[in-house]
């Protein structure tokens, strides 16, 4: 059954005015390394048997009371050779995300088929490595100037990890970094979607990458929103987030037509225009956003089998998405936040839950909300508290960031 | 084949405060005379907002105000686009000379600000605009790669974008990691074709510029200006359309934003 000719999935009448429907993409290969291990394998397994990536803080010399999803072995795997001058945390992450479930030998198929210029690379990240620069500052000589080892170009600029990804793949198409705070690496598919409609590239490399680093740990202090136990989503006595980093990449591809297989079917961009870091009280922006997505997929609210909520377990952004959720959805559609696996990867968290979606579909599952046991009665949602199997065809995902920036995709199997 | 229409531009940076400055110096008709820079206060921005953000978000937001008054539009329904190499360097330094001392005391503010998108969020709240916005970078091709981003945007989506590219120098010591001479932001409001009767000019943008590099300026300050600021490698398309005439331009050295962008008036 393909979506054209499903009754079930029939296309809607389209606003004057928005972008034009997405023409679906398949995802024609994905993986991603976040602190439940490397590969596709390692999220299923910890998604399905529930069990938490997250850890007392233990990151560096961070003397924080709070819990993060720290990537096992970053410390130990510098990238050397040819690129050995981007080695630094955020791009050592990158590279375990290549390397993982065969993500760069499907690159290199599609490099094959398309050639390496056809291919656009269109990688999100929040703060890219900041950490290398921390730590060149902790090294600053007496005359206060940086040591001379360190390279910012190739580590700490926010093109950095773009341009490890390319070199890395072998790829010379139209090349960019996403940076809009915890929205970046969801915001790369609706560019690569863009982009593809636009001729620009006939295919397309995304993903995101974000390494923990002190500038987060300490500013999320700052601001008051950690927690100092594992993240609670939607529970009633949440009280702020856990940090965590990720890697995580797709490849994209127009779909065949009567093709069957995973799909990016929609996406939906918006600003909430109201505050640096607080959400919109009535979640204006984020319904708008969800709105935007669905319309361009075609789908209506009751087509849709589960949400993938941004879901930080700080009070007000939970508050404010959850009214979001309510207003285009309505309290029957199922939905979850799976921060309590990974913690929030910031950058990176579009594209994890982006791959948490596509297992789920290619799965037959809906994961659970780890850790929360008493949900807020003020929040309406249908929150999924326990993993359970379902049969999905189509889902959205939410990313929300600083800056009121937000987006929202929708996945389906097609065929 | 990306096509669309320039409106207005805001231009601002040391010795040209305005587009209207510009374009005898960028014609040749004027001599380049780098002065000092004047940041003009945004006039959207509330007095609270003045207060708590940055040098870096005040020129950039001023710089698209003067595209939007040029226009004689507001920013509410526009979809933008923030194109910056290195964002808000001096941010970047305040948080890592912070994280030095004990207990690590970052200021609430100066995280809000760090994002690469800061400018985009205070942009979004000032214009009362809530239609999408994406913050972006690509090293010296950031504007060309900004430009592709505004353009196919324009081109697919049918909607009106307002394109905004940024850079300050950054503070001691980054400055001697990441050199840039001068400040630079330029801000373009670019349509659909034909949809609105003032343009400045016509473009049509080719990601397929060949390798040989990108266009240079003859007069040695705007050319130093050029190669001296991600944002100031727009400046032979300026000079393009402040000459009225039409020509094609090369911009962006990277690979993956290396555009052949012809103008016409």
């Amino acid at each position: 059954m393909t979506r054209t000719s499903s009754p079930a999935l029939s296309p809607r009448s389209f606003p004057a005015g928005e972008p034009p429907p997405c023409r679906p993409l398949r995802v024609a290969a994905f993986t991603t390394v976040n602190a439940l291990g490397s590969g596709i394998d390692a999220s299923l397994e910890a998604l399905r048997r529930g069990i938490s990536g997250l850890r007392p803080c233990d990151y560096a010399d961070a003397d924080l009371p709070t819990w993060i999803g720290r990537v096992a072995g970053l410390e130990d795997s510098a990238v050397t050779g040819a690129l050995s001058a981007y080695d630094c945390r955020n791009n050592r992450l990158a590279h375990m995300g290549f390397a993982s479930d065969g993500f760069s030998e499907a690159v290199a198929a599609a490099r094959a088929r398309y050639g390496t210029g056809r291919i656009g690379v269109f990688i999100g990240t929040s703060t890219s490595g900041i950490a290398h620069t921390e730590n060149a500052y902790r090294r600053r000589g007496a005359d206060g100037r940086l040591p001379a080892d360190f390279d910012y170009r190739y580590t700490h600029d926010v093109f950095s990890v773009a341009d490890f990804t390319r070199r890395s793949l072998g790829l010379s198409g139209v090349t960019l970094a996403i940076s809009t705070a915890c929205s970046s690496s969801a915001k790369v598919f609706a560019t690569a979607e863009r982009y593809i409609r636009a001729g620009l590239c006939d295919a397309a490399v995304v993903g995101g990458v974000d390494s923990l680093c002190l500038t987060t740990l300490y500013g999320f202090r700052a601001l008051e929103l950690t927690s100092a136990a594992p993240c609670r989503p939607w529970d009633a006595g949440r009280d702020g987030l856990s940090l965590g980093e990720a890697a995580g990449f797709a490849l994209l591809r127009p779909a065949a037509l009567g093709e069957a297989g995973l799909a990016l079917l929609g996406t939906g961009e918006s600003s909430d225009a109201y505050h640096m870091t607080a959400a919109h009280p009535e979640g204006a922006g984020a319904a708008l956003a969800m709105r935007r997505a669905l319309d361009r997929a075609g789908l209506r609210p009751d087509q849709i089998g589960y949400i993938n909520l941004h879901g930080t377990a700080t009070p007000s952004n939970d508050r404010a998405e959850d009214k979001a959720v309510v207003q285009v959805f309505g309290d029957g559609v199922p939905c979850s936040s799976t921060k309590g696996w990974t913690g929030h990867t910031l950058g990176a968290a579009g594209i994890v839950e982006a791959v948490f979606c596509l297992l789920a579909l290619a799965h037959g599952f809906i994961p659970g909300t780890l850790n929360t046991r008493t949900p807020d009665p003020e929040l309406t949602a249908a929150l999924q508290l326990d993993t359970c199997e379902r049969h999905l065809r189509a889902v959205v995902s939410n990313s929300f960031g600083f800056g009121g920036t937000n987006c929202s995709l929708v996945f389906g199997r097609l065929g | 084949m990306i096509r669309c229409d320039i409106r207005s531009i805001g231009l601002i940076c040391p010795g040209l405060p305005s587009w209207r400055d510009a374009v005898p110096v960028l014609t040749g008709r004027a001599a380049y005379l780098p002065g000092a820079l004047e940041i003009p206060d945004p006039k959207l921005l509330s007095p609270s907002e003045r207060r708590r953000s940055t040098a870096f978000t005040k020129l950039a937001m001023a710089a698209g105000e003067a595209a939007l008054a040029d226009a004689g539009t507001d920013g509410h329904s526009l979809t933008s686009v923030f194109a910056s190499g290195s964002g808000d360097m001096d941010v970047i330094d305040k948080i890592c000379t912070s994280l030095m001392e004990p207990d690590r005391p970052i200021s609430p503010t100066h995280f809000h600000n760090s994002v690469h998108n800061a400018t985009a969020g205070h942009w979004a709240i000032a214009a009362r605009c809530r239609e999408p916005s994406i913050s972006l970078s690509a090293h010296d091709s950031t504007f060309a790669a900004g430009l592709l981003e505004a353009g196919a945007t324009v081109s697919v989506d049918h909607v009106s974008v307002l394109l905004i590219a940024c850079d300050v120098p950054p503070p001691f010591p980054l400055a001697e990691k990441q050199p840039m001479l001068a400040a630079f932001a330029v801000a373009l409001l670019l349509s659909p074709p034909g949809t609105w009767a003032g343009r400045l000019a016509r473009l049509r943008i080719a990601a397929e510029g060949s390798a040989a590099g990108e266009d240079r300026l003859s007069d040695p300050g705007l050319e130093a200006l050029r190669t001296g600021n991600p944002s100031a490698r727009s400046l032979p398309l300026l000079a393009a359309i402040a000459g009225s005439s039409a020509g094609e331009v090369s911009i962006g050295s990277d690979p993956g934003a290396r555009l052949r962008v012809a103008v016409e008036p």
